[in-house]
């Protein structure tokens, strides 16, 4: 008898352990459920070009490149709260490219481009790249990582497949080389060059 | 009525069992929520109350306008967005940094279910003490589940139509979508017990 109520004894904790383990949705970091939960990122956009030509003035550099490799970057932290033990950082990765022609602008052979996010976990209009794509690139220096690259709007990143660009984000930019053949859209981007 | 102590004992065994498998199932099948065909236009997590904590973000301009947009979503939404100043039980962080020419303005994380997310203000970038107030609120909109829309200031940086503020569809959205999920499943919020948006317990039914 006394092993039945020990036995309904520890059925009952169970029950209002599982019970917390339904409305606990606070606990840090993790899902209601408690597993670990899959993130997004959302970003709102510092800069959103009007014209080719307002992107052309904010990237020094335009490229036509392939991916040649994905790594793991730095993550991104406040420069100036280094060591607050509960700042969050931001993952990044460094997309390697193999440079086949400049635009405009002056770029190693290969160059390599900051990007936010990680294999899991990215912006949604900046997908991860994927080795063997190829791209046209605008593009400028980054201040946080010197000698590395980052397009100066999101709209600096632009797919060529089968020879035709596919922009990634609407706006004025896809609308203007949105579907035009890679030649094409080299020779726009070309025409509005900043002076260098 | 008249059972044996041993027939009663295992009856009451038989029950709680039945109650285990019960909240078990439930608890598995809450981090699985079908919601939106798996689209992020919707990321409710289970409450009403947000607390907020602000004082995360250093610099004092950047801090104001999160603040601004914090009340706007509080006012004008069925949402509690408590602000609080310690990092206990908070569900939206909000930080600032200079983290370059990344680049974006304004970064937040979104997912199902979480227990708490962070949105950073990048102030390498300089805007406005109201460009600040949007983006803050299109950071703080995104976790509480709303997409990019135009209209107000979950379009900045999108559409030609917005602005800095919380506009009429995002608050409808709001009303409609934690009260109708809109995967048609029954609304599974954690409903509170008071009227009052500073409390821990904000009731769905009063908003």
């Amino acid at each position: 008898m006394i092993r039945l109520f020990s036995l309904a004894g520890a059925l009952a904790a169970l029950v209002v352990w599982l019970g917390l383990l339904q409305s606990d949705g606070e606990s840090a970091g993790a899902s209601d459920s408690g597993s670990p939960a899959v993130a997004s990122l959302r970003a709102t956009w510092a800069f959103r070009p009007d014209s080719l030509k307002e992107l052309a003035d904010n990237a020094p550099l335009a490229v036509t490149a392939t991916v040649a490799g994905v790594e793991p970057g730095e993550p991104l932290i406040a420069s100036e709260d280094v060591g607050e033990p509960d700042e969050p950082s931001i993952p990044t990765q460094r997309i390697v490219f193999d440079v086949e022609e400049i635009l405009y602008g002056s770029a190693p052979a290969q160059l390599v481009l900051l990007k936010t996010g990680s294999a899991d976990t990215w912006i949604d209009d900046d997908p991860p790249y994927q080795v063997g794509e190829r791209y046209l690139l605008l593009l400028t220096e980054s201040t946080s990582q010197p000698g590395l690259y980052v397009p100066p709007a999101p709209d600096g990143r632009m797919l060529v497949v089968d020879g035709v660009v596919q922009p990634l984000i609407a706006g004025p930019i896809a609308e203007t080389l949105g579907g035009r053949t890679e030649e094409g859209a080299e020779n726009t981007i070309t025409q509005v060059s900043p002076p260098q | 009525m008249t059972g044996s102590p041993t027939r009663r004992s295992s009856s009451v065994l038989g029950a709680l069992a039945v109650l285990v498998v019960s909240l078990t199932a439930g608890a598995a099948s809450s981090g699985a929520h079908p919601c939106c065909g798996g689209s992020s236009q919707w990321l409710h997590q289970h409450r009403l109350q947000y607390k907020t904590i602000l004082n995360t973000i250093d610099t004092s301009r950047l801090r104001d306008a999160a603040s601004e947009a914090r009340q706007a979503w509080r006012d004008r939404t069925i949402l509690g967005l408590k602000l609080v100043t310690t990092h206990e039980n908070a569900r939206i962080h909000g930080r600032d940094g200079n983290y370059g020419n990344v680049p974006w303005v304004g970064l937040a994380e979104t997912c199902f279910h979480c227990g708490h997310r962070d949105f950073f203000l990048n102030k390498y970038y300089n805007q406005t003490d109201s460009e600040w107030k949007g983006t803050s609120c299109q950071e703080m909109g995104h976790i509480i589940g709303l997409d990019h829309k135009p209209g107000d200031c979950m379009g900045k940086g999108y559409f030609s139509d917005y602005s800095n503020h919380v506009g009429s569809t995002s608050v409808d959205h709001i009303r409609t979508y934690y009260r109708n999920p809109p995967d048609g499943s029954a609304t599974h919020i954690q409903l509170g017990t008071s009227s009052d948006k500073e409390s821990d317990a904000w009731d769905l039914l009063s908003g």
